[in-house]
């Protein structure tokens, strides 16, 4: 218990931290908010100044930086610098659209990889275990956006049959997940099937099997539960490089996700609304590397036994 | 006599190579008489721990009984199914292993290992298997075995571990008890206690034990018959006093000389190189390359023969190498 107290107060710390970078990142940055609204040649000083008195860019760094926090734990990002609307308003669709394909993905590559690990494992050298193979090594050598775009001209435009572009019906979501799936699967599917061939060698399923209890058992309570380690590290490493990829595959198929608006933000230098973005995958990462350190004590008592917080 | 409890008759085991069958363990005869302690001594690569795995059908992939026959409680075991071998491991004949560490699945606690050991073999309830589990935990010697039996094998000392495994081996009371060298992992101190808590249980219990060992100090200390093997066959069986007292092959010499205990200064004594490979075995005596004394008759393999001092041997040259 005071473990779980410890990893939770270790991520708010992580994302204390990641406020700081954000914050000061985005106000390191060359150029400065206002010149990007206004160009400095042309507007009168006292407008300027106007203006960085009504952004707080006049007040200390370190008071910029506690109004700031304030405000976010109220969920107050501040006002879009250009179209003057609530960041969070803003913000809110986008990061639902790209958590809907995020997690869809997730749900894809664990649900499908594990399985398929497993039976590969069970039957390794069989036929299923070499397509396995095969597959696997093709999706994990072909980028993701090529990928993309051959599933866009075979099953979109070619078979017409699923829609490429856009958010417009549950439908749209099937060929990003596919796509953004196949790598972490892929990974997924090869870490669980090394992981069970591993633990199916190893002592203790001879020791098992000595006192009469039976193959079936040993394979799907004492294999699966030993494998499941391995699997459980990547699936939080794996959210990480998920929500990465999320970003590009949002533009190949016009996914109205935070990917754009990222991207849009930082060029145009629309900080409260980049900073809410870059904080809120941070505290997706921050979550889902917590939730995983935690499923990995709940699954290894060896690992329940070490005290020290893991990152 | 009574019946013997396992029985090998000419028994020969061998691994699949692809083009044809490698002979591992050849012409093994040998009884495992009800309640006694049998020792089955050999360098590792002699074959003991394949012949001890057979005795409970646990032979790794490609190694096969190649002829002869293997009796376990009277059952020609070549019958058996899956199923059957299911039914044999853990109730009748039941194994316990050299690494305690490695041996128990690390995932589990020690006392649902034990419970899944009497639930392989019975409908008992939950509650009365538990009540078992921490019955045998008493029987072998954990003074707590309320609180061990929660415990996870990486939270218990090697010592404890290996009398967890032997709870879990002999919880539903088996007929034999296979032990693979259990006491090698341990410190010498543990070693003893495990050793003696062994042979407890066999009286307790009215065990019989295959007693697989490398070390013949602790055979010595705790087998009635000794069996010693050399490359995959069977060279004495004789009664522990005698063959300690008067070892016949040259081999069993061997051992027995380089296992005492000698003075300062006083040189080593080992039987020098190694086990042959098994596709390297000689035509011949299998020992004569490495023994002191081959004779042109050596050339021959020798058969098993009973002498009138009573056991088996396989040499032609009974009791001729000098002891130094």
């Amino acid at each position: 218990m005071s473990y779980v107290i410890k990893r939770i107060g270790y991520a708010i710390l992580i994302m204390f931290l990641a406020s700081l970078v954000t914050f000061a990142a985005l106000r390191v940055a060359p150029g400065s908010a206002v010149t990007s609204i206004l160009d400095p040649a042309r507007t009168p000083p006292e407008v300027i100044e106007r203006y960085k008195e009504e952004l707080g860019l006049n007040l200390p760094i370190w008071q910029q930086y506690v109004n700031y926090m304030a405000n976010v734990l109220r969920g107050n990002f501040g006002t879009s610098l250009f179209d003057r609307r609530p960041v969070f308003d803003l913000i809110a669709d986008a990061a639902l659209y790209t958590v809907v394909l995020a997690f869809a993905a997730f749900v894809l590559a664990f649900g499908l990889g594990v399985p398929a690990g497993v039976i590969a494992a069970l039957n390794r050298g069989g036929w299923f275990d070499r397509v396995i193979r095969w597959v696997t090594s093709a999706f994990m050598s072909i980028p993701n956006f090529v990928l993309a775009l051959l599933l866009v001209a075979i099953l979109g435009v070619k078979l017409r049959f699923l829609p490429v572009s856009g958010a417009s019906g549950p439908a749209n979501l099937i060929l990003p997940a596919l796509v953004l799936a196949a790598d972490p699967w892929s990974l997924t599917t090869r870490v669980t099937r090394t992981a069970v061939v591993e633990q199916l060698g190893a002592d203790y399923t001879r020791t098992l099997r000595a006192r009469g209890v039976s193959r079936t058992r040993i394979n799907w309570r004492h294999v699966l539960r030993n494998a499941l380690t391995p699997v459980v590290s990547l699936g939080s490493v794996q959210i990480r490089t998920l929500l990465g990829y999320t970003l590009i595959v949002e533009v190949i198929f016009r996914w109205p996700g935070m990917g754009s608006q990222l991207v849009q933000a930082i060029l145009k230098r629309d900080y409260p609304v980049a900073s809410a973005l870059a904080l809120l995958l941070a505290l997706v990462v921050v979550i889902a590397s917590t939730v995983g350190d935690l499923l990995l004590r709940a699954v290894d008592p060896r690992i329940r036994s070490n005290q020290a917080v893991i990152s | 006599m009574s019946a013997p409890v396992i029985e090998f008759k000419n028994f020969s085991l061998g691994r699949d190579i692809g083009t044809s069958w490698e002979p591992l363990v050849t012409d093994m005869t040998l009884q495992l008489q009800p309640g006694e302690i049998l020792g089955l001594v050999g360098e590792s690569g002699s074959g003991k721990s394949l012949s001890a795995l057979s005795c409970l059908g646990l032979l790794p992939a490609k190694v096969r009984p190649l002829g002869g026959q293997l009796n376990i409680l009277g059952r020609d075991s070549s019958t058996f199914g899956d199923e059957e071998w299911r039914e044999v491991r853990g109730a009748q004949v039941s194994m316990i292993f050299q690494d305690p560490m490695t041996s128990l699945d690390p995932c589990f606690t020690v006392g649902s290992q034990i419970v899944e050991a009497i639930r392989a073999h019975e409908d008992t309830s939950a509650k009365e298997a538990q009540g078992r589990a921490l019955e045998m935990l008493r029987l072998v010697g954990i003074t707590d075995p309320e609180q061990r039996f929660g415990a996870f094998p990486h939270e218990l000392s090697g010592g404890l571990r290996q009398r967890a495994m032997i709870a879990a081996a002999l919880v539903m009371k088996p007929t034999v008890l296979v032990a693979d060298e259990p006491t090698t992992a341990l410190d010498v101190t543990t070693q003893a206690a495990i050793i003696e808590q062994v042979v407890q249980l066999q009286q307790q219990l009215g065990m019989t034990v295959l007693w697989i060992s490398h070390d013949l100090g602790v055979v010595a200390n705790l087998a009635d018959r000794v069996a010693v093997m050399y490359a995959g066959e069977l060279v004495e069986v004789a009664d522990t006093k005698r063959l300690f007292a008067d070892p016949q092959h040259p081999y069993t010499m061997g051992l027995i000389n380089s296992a005492r205990v000698r003075s300062a200064g006083e040189p080593f004594d080992f039987i020098s190189g190694s086990v042959p490979e098994p596709s390297t075995w000689p035509e011949g005596c299998r020992f004569a390359p490495r023994c002191s004394r081959p004779t042109s008759v050596c050339q021959e393999h020798p058969a098993m023969t009973q002498p009138d001092s009573g056991g088996s041997l396989r040499c032609f040259h009974p009791g001729m190498a000098v002891v130094s």
